[in-house]
C-alpha cells in the first residue's frame, strides 16, 4: 500500500486494471497484442515482433507498481531491507567438477552471496536461473557494461512475464521459458511460453550488428535468427487476442517453480505421494499467498506483517485462519472453514518453542536427512532435466533448526562449498569463472559420477588448487565445504578449521506440504519428539562435501537448536518413566481421595447423628 | 531455647519435640516411617516450590530445561508422599468436640447436653492438615490430566494456572502447618 501510495503519487493514474469494481466475476481478456515498441501487433507484420507484457499488460494494469511486487524485487537497490522478509530459498550455484555449491541472492539473507560476489554478471545470472524467474527485476535492469549493452539490443530484456502465473490456458508451457533464456531471447521468452506463438532462433548467435526491428539473413545459413509466429486465428477480426488470463493464479502455475521432491528412499514417484492438505481441502496456493496490484505476495509465515504492510498478512499466516488474529476487531478465525485445532494433551509450552510447521510440515522425519529437491535448485519442469536423485546441489531436509524468530522450524538446508578469498575473517567468493578456469583444470582428473553428484575431491587436490588459486587473489585462498575452511598452512600443506562461520549451513524454513493433523509429530505419543532417538532432537543431519573424508559424516539435528544436547538427551530418557510418573501421581490422589471421602463420610455421620440425636 | 543463633544448628530436642519422639519407648517403625516421609515431602515440596516459582516468578519463563526435569522428578515423590502421610496422619488429625469451643457450644445448645471443657487443642493445625489434604489433589490432578490427549489448549492453559495458583496456596498452607505443628510440639 505504501509503494503503491508513492507510485501514485509520482503522478501516475489508476489504469482500467488497477482496481476492481467489486464484481466477483472473471474479467474477460479481448485485448490486442502490443509489441515493445508501443504498436499494436498483426500477423501480417514485418517483421512480426513478440508481444511485450509491459504494453500489452500495461495498458491496463501499472506495470510500474507490479515490478516492485515481491517476485520481482529482489534486485530492487532502493527497497527497505526488511522488505526483503525472512531468508527464503536462494539461488543455488552448483559446479561439481570445481566442488562448487553456494546460495546466492540479490537479497540481503544472511548466508547467501550476492551475484557479484560470486562472479556473476546480471546477463550470467539470467541465463543460469532465469529458467525459474518470473521476468522483471534484474532481467530489465540496463547493463553497465558496453559489450552488454549491445547484445541488449538483440536479446531485448526479460520483462515480467505475466503469464507465468495468470495464464489458464492450458497450452502454456512454462518449460520454453528457460530455453529462451538459455538462447538468450528474452524479447520473445514471454510470448514463446504461451499457447499461440511459437518462437524459433536464437539472438546468442546472432552477431553485434544484427537489428531485430529490420532483420537480415546471417551470413551463416546453420544459425537462425530469432522470430515469432502466431499460430492461425490466434487473431479476431479487429485485431484482438483472447487471452485466457486467470486473476486467481492456478496451483500448476505456482508448482512449476515451487515443487519438491524429498528423496526417501531411491527415487520419489509423484503418484505415492500427497499434495498439501489444504489443497486437498479445496484451497489453492493464492488463497493464502495473496496480494493486490503492488503483486507484494504474502508469504504467510507468523510475524510477516511486520515486513509486509498488507491488511491480509497477519490473516494468512497459520495462526491467522486457524486460531484468529488477536488483534483483529472482528472475529477473524475460521477462515476457509479452517478448523481450530485441539492440540489435546499438548502442553502449551510447545508453542513457545515450536512453529506451526515443526509438526505440521515437510515430509514425516526419518533417522537422516533426505535429499532434496526442488523446482528452482534443479530445474525440475525444464527439458533435460537430469533426474537422479543425487544430483546437484545437494539440498537436505527436514531439518529442526531454530528460526529466526527463535522456535524450532523444519527447514531445508544446503552445505555452502565455494573456493574464496579469505581477507581477515571475511570470506569471499573467488569469481566463477576464475574458479573454472584454475580449479577445473586442477581437478579435471578427479573422476564425476554419471548421476551428477560429487566427486572425490581428496586433501591433494585441494592442496593443489589452492596452490593454483593464490595468484588470483589478494588475500588468502581457502576452500570452504562441509561446515569447514581449508586453507594453505605455512609449511605448505592444508589446514583445516572445523566448523568455521564461513561454512556455516544456509537454511530456510519449509512451508509446505502441510501434513493433516492425524500425521502431525506427536499425534501417538510424546516419543514421536521426547524419544532417545527422535528426529526432531537426535536425527543426522548429512554434512555434505566433495571433499572425501568427509564422506558419511553426519552432525545431530540438537547441534542447530538453541538446546543442551544433554538435556535433551536426558529429557527424552525421562520420557521412559513418564507412565509411572502418572501412574503414581493417579494411584497418590486416588489414596488422597478415598482418605478425604472416608473422613469426610466421618464427619458426616457425625452431624447426622447430632441431629438425630444419637451422639 | 531450643533454636542456636546459627541457622545450622538445632536443637536435637526440637525434632523431638516436632515429631512426638520424646517418649522413646513408644517409638516404633510407623513412627520412623512417618518422620522420614514428613521429612521427604518437606524436601520436595521446597525443590517443587523453588523449580516451580524461580522461573516463572523471577525470570518470568515458562518451566522448562533442567529445573522442569528436577520438578518432574521431585513430582511423583511427592505425590506419594502426601498420599502416605495422608493415611497416617488422618486418624491423628480427626476434629474433636472439644477442638473449637464455639462448635462445642453450638452442639451442646442443640442437644440440650452439657460436656465437660476440656480442650483437645491443634485446631488449627488439623484444619490446615485437611485444607492441605484438600489442595494436593487440584495440584496433581491439574498436571498429570494435562499430560492424557483429553484436553485441548484451553484447558491445558487452565489447568496450569490452577496448577500454579494451588501450588501457591499449598506452599503458603504448608508453612503455617508446619508453623503450628512446630509450635505445638514445643509447647507440649
Amino acid at each position: 500500500m505504501v509503494v503503491a501510495f508513492f507510485a501514485r503519487a509520482e503522478g501516475e493514474e489508476k489504469k482500467l486494471g488497477d482496481e476492481s469494481d467489486g464484481s466477483r466475476a472473471h474479467a474477460v481478456h479481448v485485448i490486442p497484442l502490443i509489441n515493445e515498441e508501443g504498436e499494436k501487433i498483426s500477423p501480417d507484420d514485418d517483421p512480426v515482433l513478440p508481444f511485450s507484457t509491459k504494453e500489452t499488460c500495461g495498458d491496463c494494469h501499472s506495470y510500474s507498481i507490479i515490478s516492485r511486487g515481491f517476485h520481482f524485487n529482489a534486485a530492487l537497490a532502493d527497497l527497505a531491507p526488511e522488505a526483503h522478509g525472512r531468508a527464503g530459498q536462494p539461488w543455488i550455484l552448483a559446479d561439481a567438477r570445481t566442488g562448487l555449491q553456494i546460495p546466492i541472492s540479490y537479497r540481503p539473507w544472511p548466508g547467501a552471496f550476492t551475484p557479484e560476489q560470486a562472479g556473476l554478471s546480471p546477463k550470467l545470472f539470467l541465463k543460469i536461473f532465469g529458467r525459474h524467474m518470473p521476468g522483471g527485476g534484474v532481467g530489465e535492469v540496463p547493463s553497465e557494461d558496453p559489450d552488454e549493452i549491445m547484445r541488449a539490443m538483440i536479446s531485448g530484456y526479460l520483462e515480467i512475464n505475466c503469464l507465468a502465473c495468470h495464464d489458464g490456458h492450458p497450452g502454456h508451457n512454462q518449460a520454453e521459458y528457460g530455453g529462451q533464456v538459455m538462447r538468450e531471447n528474452f524479447r520473445w521468452a514471454a510470448a514463446a511460453t504461451s499457447s499461440f506463438a511459437t518462437v524459433t532462433g536464437s539472438a546468442k548467435d546472432m552477431p553485434d550488428t544484427y537489428d531485430p526491428m529490420m532483420p537480415e539473413a546471417p551470413e551463416d545459413p546453420k544459425l537462425v535468427p530469432p522470430g515469432i509466429t502466431y499460430k492461425a486465428g490466434t487473431f479476431g477480426d479487429d485485431g484482438s487476442v483472447q487471452l485466457d488470463i486467470k486473476r486467481e493464479v492456478p496451483n500448476y502455475r505456482c508448482y512449476f517453480c515451487h515443487s519438491n521432491m524429498y528423496i526417501e528412499s531411491g527415487h520419489t514417484e509423484k503418484w505415492t505421494t500427497d499434495e498439501d492438505i489444504h489443497l486437498k481441502a479445496g484451497l489453492t496456493c493464492v488463497d493464502c499467498h495473496r496480494n493486490g496490484i503492488g503483486h507484494n505476495t504474502g508469504r504467510g509465515y507468523d510475524g510477516e506483517s511486520e515486513a509486509l504492510d498488507s491488511p491480509m498478512a497477519a490473516k494468512s499466516s497459520c495462526k491467522g485462519c486457524h486460531l484468529g488474529d488477536e488483534s483483529s476487531e472482528s472475529p477473524s478465525a475460521g477462515r476457509f472453514r479452517a478448523p481450530v485445532p485441539e492440540h489435546r494433551g499438548l502442553p502449551p509450552v510447545h508453542f513457545e518453542k515450536l512453529s506451526c510447521t515443526a509438526c505440521h510440515s515437510g515430509p514425516w522425519p526419518g533417522d537422516k536427512t533426505y535429499l532434496t529437491k526442488t523446482s528452482r535448485a534443479h530445474r525440475l519442469g525444464t527439458v533435460g532435466v537430469n533426474k537422479s536423485p543425487d544430483a546437484l546441489p545437494h539440498v537436505l531436509s527436514p531439518v529442526f533448526a531454530e528460526g529466526e524468530d527463535g522456535k524450532i522450524a523444519p527447514h531445508k538446508l544446503i552445505w555452502p562449498a565455494f573456493w574464496a578469498d579469505m581477507q581477515d575473517a571475511n570470506v569471499v567468493p573467488i569469481g566463477f569463472d576464475t574458479v573454472r578456469a584454475t580449479v577445473g583444470k586442477v581437478m579435471a582428473k578427479v573422476e564425476l559420477p554419471a548421476s551428477g553428484g560429487w566427486g572425490k575431491m581428496s586433501r591433494e587436490n585441494i592442496t593443489a588448487a589452492l596452490k593454483a588459486l593464490a595468484g588470483s587473489v589478494s588475500g588468502k585462498a581457502v576452500y570452504v565445504s562441509g561446515g569447514s575452511l581449508y586453507s594453505l598452512s605455512e609449511s605448505g600443506g592444508l589446514a583445516e578449521q572445523k566448523d568455521h562461520p564461513a561454512g556455516k549451513p544456509y537454511m530456510w524454513p519449509i512451508g509446505h506440504d502441510v501434513r493433516p493433523a492425524a500425521q502431525a509429530l506427536g499425534i501417538r505419543y510424546c516419543t514421536d519428539c521426547h524419544a532417545t532417538d527422535a528426529p526432531l532432537f537426535f536425527g543426522g543431519v548429512a554434512v555434505d562435501s566433495p571433499v572425501d573424508a568427509n564422506e558419511g559424516r553426519v552432525v545431530k539435528m540438537v547441534e542447530f537448536q538453541d538446546v543442551d544436547a544433554t538435556y535433551a538427551k536426558l529429557f527424552a530418557m525421562s520420557f521412559v518413566f513418564r507412565p509411572m510418573l502418572k501412574i503414581v501421581a493417579l494411584l497418590s490422589c486416588a489414596v488422597l481421595g478415598l482418605v478425604l471421602l472416608l473422613y469426610g463420610l466421618r464427619a458426616l455421620k457425625c452431624v447426622v447423628g447430632l441431629f438425630s440425636g444419637q451422639d | 531455647m531450643l533454636w542456636d543463633c546459627s541457622p545450622v544448628r538445632i536443637d536435637v530436642s526440637l525434632v523431638e519435640s516436632v515429631f512426638d519422639m520424646s517418649e522413646k519407648a513408644k517409638w516404633n517403625v510407623l513412627d520412623i516411617l512417618r518422620i522420614l516421609v514428613y521429612l521427604a515431602a518437606l524436601a520436595c515440596c521446597a525443590v517443587l516450590s523453588i523449580t516451580g516459582f524461580y522461573p516463572v516468578l523471577i525470570k518470568g519463563e515458562h518451566l522448562s530445561g533442567y529445573p522442569m526435569m528436577l520438578h518432574a522428578t521431585c513430582a511423583p515423590v511427592f505425590a506419594a508422599c502426601m498420599a502416605a502421610l495422608c493415611v497416617m496422619w488422618a486418624g491423628r488429625c480427626c476434629f474433636k468436640r472439644g477442638d473449637c469451643p464455639v462448635v462445642r457450644r453450638l452442639v451442646d445448645w442443640l442437644t440440650g447436653t452439657k460436656e465437660s471443657d476440656e480442650q483437645t487443642g491443634g485446631t488449627a493445625q488439623k484444619l490446615f492438615f485437611w485444607v492441605l489434604v484438600a489442595l494436593s489433589l487440584p495440584l496433581i490432578l491439574s498436571i498429570v490430566l494435562s499430560m492424557f490427549p483429553i484436553f485441548g489448549t484451553g484447558w491445558q492453559e487452565y489447568f496450569l494456572a490452577m496448577h500454579r495458583y494451588v501450588a501457591a496456596a499449598f506452599v503458603i498452607v504448608g508453612a503455617v502447618h508446619m508453623l503450628l505443628l512446630a509450635r505445638m510440639r514445643v509447647k507440649s
